[in-house]
């Protein structure tokens, strides 16, 4: 029980992890081009 | 580049694609599987679709903008963990109930809930580096 309810925790912050990372990728890729534009 | 026999394997693969991704949500609490494989293969199946149809296809046929995804499954697997809160137990603490429909009985429970969000933000993630990544390499063509 406990390793269930504590692997929700582990998943969650890789999720977390992810959804910043895609957030990054998408900043990086277009701070460059609404510069040009 | 746009080859048919591309284009008819993608037609053929994508619902087999998803209909095994929602498989492995489904079993994923007990058996392998999961939210994070199932949205996975949902990518693949809308990378494999903007290789055929290219990206504006693609775009079209997930229906949702994926940065939308990113945050609302992510606010899913959070909310997950809220109603044990409410019952006054630790923070995501599992609830079950089990659902029959007919005669088969399915476990429902906050596990699912969570392993839904996982999904939706998987998907968002790789759906939006990808599209992301073709839409710059479009525009610096």
């Amino acid at each position: 029980m406990i390793l269930v309810d504590f692997r929700g925790f582990d998943t969650l912050g890789e999720a977390t992890v992810l959804v910043t990372v895609a957030i990054g990728v998408r900043a990086l890729l277009l701070i460059g081009r609404e510069r040009q534009a | 580049m746009t080859s048919s026999i591309l284009q008819t394997a993608t037609r053929f693969l994508m619902p087999l694609l998803l209909l095994f991704a929602v498989f492995l949500l489904l079993r994923g609490h007990n058996e392998p599987g999961g939210g994070f494989v199932g949205g996975l293969v949902v990518a693949a199946a809308f990378v494999l679709y903007s290789m055929a149809f290219g990206v504006v296809a693609s775009r079209r046929a997930l229906l949702v903008d994926p940065s939308t995804l990113l945050g609302t499954g992510l606010l899913v697997a959070l909310g997950s963990g809220v109603p044990a809160v409410l019952l006054g137990r630790p923070f995501m603490t599992a609830s079950w109930m089990t659902v029959r429909v007919g005669p088969a009985a399915v476990d429902v429970g906050t596990p699912l809930v969570f392993d839904i969000g996982v999904f939706l933000a998987v998907i968002g993630v790789v759906l939006t580096i990808v599209f992301t990544l073709s839409d710059v390499a479009r525009a610096e063509d």
